[in-house]
């Protein structure tokens, strides 16, 4: 128990010696498994520290006691086992109270627990602040700055190499910790007593040779490995934490139905607790598995299944992976230990050869990492675009109706970002559209021997978005083109009559532009869908009619109003034109009737005058002179009285003999101008 | 079986180590540079076990160059032509790396500082060019008069080889082919105008709009008071047009009536008695309603109604009315 006790105090003041080691290695690199590892050395300081102290109490109260421990209960059959027997936690009490005169010091069962579940509760959070402040905080960083290096060390803005210096911190870290954990082995002196301590660095000696790695790789500058052994070191900190925290709420006693002895925590207090158990049975199980524990008839199910399992899994796994599917729409790409069959043919244009493009289908090849595949979709159609589709009005997410001057007031940046310029000579005009590309790939040679696939960082306001480079040069390709077409049309060409034109052009120099490259990607099709004035912003201004100057789109709209004004007006002038003319066809129409009625009436009373003339006069030439003078004086006659006759018959009429002498006619009335009869 | 099992683990990681630490593999696509102790060592003089599968020293770092396409964008610049105008441009650049070795010593290959490089050359370059082009030169409908492919050449041209130096004839200022690398491609990618130049291009457009909209107004004011006055003018001339024909009509009627009538009075006993039938006409036209005649008994006519009868054949018959030997007033 000396031994153990010696040994847990070196192990204390190794542990916090690789803490000040990493702790000088944080201040000077600030990486991640430097802080990790001290955390971690810290941590387990603690539960070493708490073990020395359980081992040193239980020391003095064997030293004090007549009657050595060993004798009750004996801890030499494996860990914890053979303390003596109990029934319960706290039966360990009574020994304190015999021995009140010896002077013994021991801690209360409860206050034990008390101090591991504290110390479960520092390593827990030692590994939540390693996982959220160092971790979590600097891969968010690297994910919202992709077009940064990587921070393996140093402070985000200003990171710093790992030299040498840091590769001796480390690494010296990590043998100092591997040595603790050689020297704190359980050996039959300390078996019994040591298990706490041990566990500890068993547990920890991943995290550590974790450590070491990291340092390794940073001054490597690999990428990640700072925090994947951070992580490494977080996940063991977290799995002592809880285990302790088991501990600390577990019985001690003895329990019949799970074979469990009871430990006598006043005999030995604090070191049960801080015992790993978990641990041992994991390394008897792979002990076992791989042949390096005794003899093979100890060995469990798992144990003797484990290595077959394994094997099988890699088999299968290397089998499964020599079967590969090129699905349909997609080629793939051979490459044999890196080399792919690429032809460069006399007129400079690229080929891969029928070996190393695999179409559709099943293909047998070697297994990973010998034979990769590097697919391309070679039907599926890809889209980009240009500029930025109008919004949808609030509240009509499901109607997708797009107005020019509905909306928000463009942003500066939204203007500068989403507007063109036409061609219109001496005053080029703006506008903003949003146009939808298709492409795919059409060459995959091209592609695969031409075409960077690594990222291309984007930055914006909202931050840095990382594509792929053929999908920026695409849209690059397709603003240029965008640009260029709309830099040689004018504005009532492209928002009028030559919108196809426009498109076509427009496809024309981005398939010309991305051929100049040796891109191999086709585009299948690019539709304007949407074109529009810029919206601009209705300004306050004094010398317009209402007071306010519209934007562009509000004008343009304005324009559109004033002319269907217009053609309204155009319309109702018409109208009257057609009253007009309609009304003075009807009068001339009505004249000439009339006139046609008068030419018939003439002619038909001339014809009815003549007829009875012919039939009255008719033959009176042929007739004697005297005869004829007599019909003739005869019809004379006849038209005298027939007239005389119609004359009469609807006149006033007043015969008057002569002999009547003075006679004055008058007529009653009210006419003021006819004349009255004297005295009226 | 503890040895074995010993032996076969070591073996497996020795085995491993010694894969990753003395072997890589090369991409079809990637030009590698060993670096061996600040010795670079170039792909020629590496050792090849199959296919691109390559031997290294444990200590050798390994530089892949990507020899394929990179692309890069300059920020939005604000750059004065020669007409005074602003515009805001933005160009991408497609590039890449011809001399590994070359661009590892000047870059130490990082793609980052590259671009870096690049984006000042050409960021320069562009300003120059466009400096000495009119707007017109840029944005036009006549695509014949447009020199932004020329301008995209020279910048690529100069960027990639250097720009002649006018401090010594017949020498060049460094270009990224110094650093290794070649630009392949340059567009312009954007080219609008600045925000402020945007604002007044807006106004610009607006009263152009305004302008439009007014003249489409005061032309269908006046198109329709066109339209009006047409319409009014071809009724007046429908209607001349009627009374004229319908003259025309009136007048042939009466010549046809003549016509008729002349057929029948060619001799004199016709027209003389034509004549006396009218005159009758005439009078019984004359002597419409309420017309009060006063008639004498002594009238031819009435004489015998108011006398004896006697031989007719002596009397002479008297239509109109013998004259009163008084007044007598008839009113109507």
């Amino acid at each position: 128990m000396r031994r153990a006790e010696t040994l847990a105090w070196a192990a204390l003041a190794g542990l916090l010696a690789i803490a000040a080691i990493l702790l000088a290695g944080g201040i000077k690199y600030d990486t991640t498994p430097f802080w990790a590892g001290m955390m971690m050395a810290l941590g387990q300081a603690l539960v070493v520290g708490l073990a020395g102290y359980g081992l040193r109490l239980a020391r003095q109260a064997e030293e004090l006691e007549d009657a050595p421990v060993s004798t009750r209960g004996g801890p030499r059959d494996g860990l914890g086992i053979g303390f003596r027997m109990s029934m319960g936690d706290d039966r360990g009490g009574e020994t304190v109270g015999t021995s009140t005169e010896s002077e013994v010091k021991t801690i209360d069962t409860g206050f034990q627990r008390l101090l591991v579940i504290i110390t479960a509760i520092v390593l827990v959070s030692l590994s939540v602040v390693i996982s959220w402040s160092l971790i979590w905080n600097t891969i968010s960083w690297a994910g919202a700055n992709p077009d940064k290096p990587f921070p393996i060390a140093g402070s985000f803005d200003k990171p710093v190499a790992v030299d040498e210096l840091g590769l001796v911190i480390g690494l010296g870290a990590a043998v100092l910790y591997a040595i603790l954990y050689w020297v704190t082995r359980i050996t039959r002196q300390t078996v019994g007593y040591g298990e706490a301590v041990n566990s500890n660095f068993t547990i920890g000696i991943t995290g550590m040779i974790a450590v070491g790695a990291a340092t390794v790789l940073a001054y490597l500058r690999m990428t990640y490995a700072a925090e994947i052994a951070g992580g490494i070191v977080a996940f063991l900190l977290l799995l002592q934490g809880l285990e302790l925290f088991v501990n600390g709420l577990r019985t001690y006693s003895a329990i019949d139905e799970l074979d469990q002895e009871a430990i006598d925590l006043q005999a030995l207090p604090l070191v049960p607790m801080l015992s790993s158990f978990w641990l041992n049975g994991l390394k008897m199980i792979f002990a076992q598995s791989v042949g390096l524990a005794g003899s093979t008839e100890e060995r469990g199910v798992i144990a003797r299944m484990m290595p077959r399992a394994i094997v099988a899994v890699i088999v299968i796994g290397l089998a499964a992976d020599c079967f590969r599917v090129v699905r349909p729409g997609e080629v793939a790409v051979l490459e044999r230990l890196g080399s792919a069959d690429i032809v460069k043919q006399a007129d400079g244009k690229v080929t891969l050869g029928a070996d190393s493009l695999l179409q559709p289908g099943l293909h047998i090849t070697f297994p990973w990492p010998i034979d990769n595949l590097f697919r391309i979709p070679t039907g599926a159609l890809q889209d980009a675009h240009v500029g930025v589709e109008l919004h949808e009005l609030p509240g009509m997410d499901k109607i997708p109706f797009e107005f020019w001057t509905a909306g928000p007031e463009p942003t500066t940046e939204q203007q500068v970002q989403t507007q063109f310029v036409t061609g219109d000579t001496g005053s080029p005009q703006l506008l903003e559209t949003y146009v939808a590309i298709l492409w795919r790939v059409g060459d995959p040679a091209k592609f695969y021997t031409h075409l960077s696939h690594s990222d291309f960082f984007e930055k914006s306001s909202e931050g840095t978005q990382a594509l792929p480079v053929y999908d920026e040069l695409v849209r690059q390709c397709a603003y240029f083109a965008v640009t260029r077409a709309m830099a040689t049309h004018s504005l009532d060409n492209i928002m009028l009559n030559g919108r196809l034109e426009v498109e076509q052009h427009c496809q024309r120099v981005l398939q010309d532009k991305l051929d100049a490259v040796d891109s191999g990607i086709v585009i299948e099709d690019l539709t304007i869908k949407d074109l529009h004035p810029p919206r601009g912003h209705d300004v306050a201004d004094a010398t317009a009619p209402d007071g306010r100057r519209l934007g562009p789109a509000s004008q343009f709209e304005d324009v559109v109003s004033q002319r269907e004004f217009a053609d309204m007006r155009r319309n109702q002038a018409m109208g009257i034109q057609v009253t007009s003319t309609t009304l003075a066809q009807g009068d001339a129409a009505s004249a000439i009737s009339e006139a046609e009625g008068y030419q018939a009436d003439r002619i038909g009373t001339a014809e009815a005058e003549a007829g009875q003339m012919t039939s009255m006069l008719g033959g009176m030439q042929a007739l004697e002179p005297d005869k004829r003078d007599l019909l003739e004086k005869l019809a004379k006659i006849q038209t005298k009285y027939r007239s005389l006759q119609d004359v009469l018959a609807p006149v006033n009429k007043v015969v008057l003999d002569r002999r009547v002498g003075d006679v004055q006619l008058y007529q009653t009335g009210n006419n003021p101008f006819v004349p009255r009869p004297p005295g009226q | 079986m503890r040895r074995t099992v010993i032996g076969l683990f070591t073996a497996i990681v020795l085995v491993i180590v010694f894969l990753v630490l003395c072997t890589f593999v090369r991409k079809p696509y990637e030009y590698v540079l060993l670096d061996r102790f600040g010795h670079i060592i170039e792909q020629d003089q590496q050792t090849r076990i199959m296919y691109n599968w390559y031997f290294k020293l444990p200590t050798d770092s390994v530089i892949r160059v990507d020899t394929r396409l990179h692309m890069d964008t300059t920020p939005l610049q604000e750059v004065v032509t020669s007409g005074g105008d602003s515009i805001s441009v933005r160009a991408y650049s497609a590039w890449r790396i011809v001399d590994p070795v070359k661009f590892y010593r000047t870059t130490t290959g990082s793609d980052t500082r590259a671009k870096q490089i690049m984006e000042q050359k050409i960021g320069g370059l562009i300003q120059a060019k466009l400096a000495s082009h009119k707007l017109e030169e840029i944005f036009n409908v006549d695509d014949s008069k447009i020199h932004t492919d020329e301008i995209e050449k020279e910048v690529a041209d100069e960027a990639s080889n250097g720009s002649p130096d006018a401090s010594a004839p017949g020498r060049r200022t460094p270009g990224v082919k110094d650093q290794g690398l070649e630009i392949v491609q340059i567009g312009f990618s954007r080219m609008a105008f600045p925000p402020a130049n945007a604002n007044a291009v807006y106004a610009r457009m607006s009263a152009e709009r305004y302008k439009q909209a007014a003249a489409y107004k005061s032309q269908g004011d006046s198109d329709a008071k066109a339209i009006v006055a047409a319409g009014e003018n071809d009724a007046i001339k429908i209607r001349s047009e009627a009374q004229k024909k319908a003259g025309e009509i009136r007048g042939e009627g009466d010549r046809k009536a003549l016509e008729i009538l002349a057929g029948v009075q060619e001799s004199p006993a016709a027209r003389d008695f034509y004549e006396y039938w009218k005159s009758m006409e005439f009078v019984k036209t004359s002597l419409a309603k309420n017309t009060y005649l006063v008639l004498p008994t002594d009238a031819d006519w009435l004489k015998s109604l108011f006398t004896a009868p006697t031989n007719t054949a002596t009397q002479q018959g008297a239509a109109a009315p013998a004259s009163p030997s008084q007044p007598i007033s008839i009113a109507k």
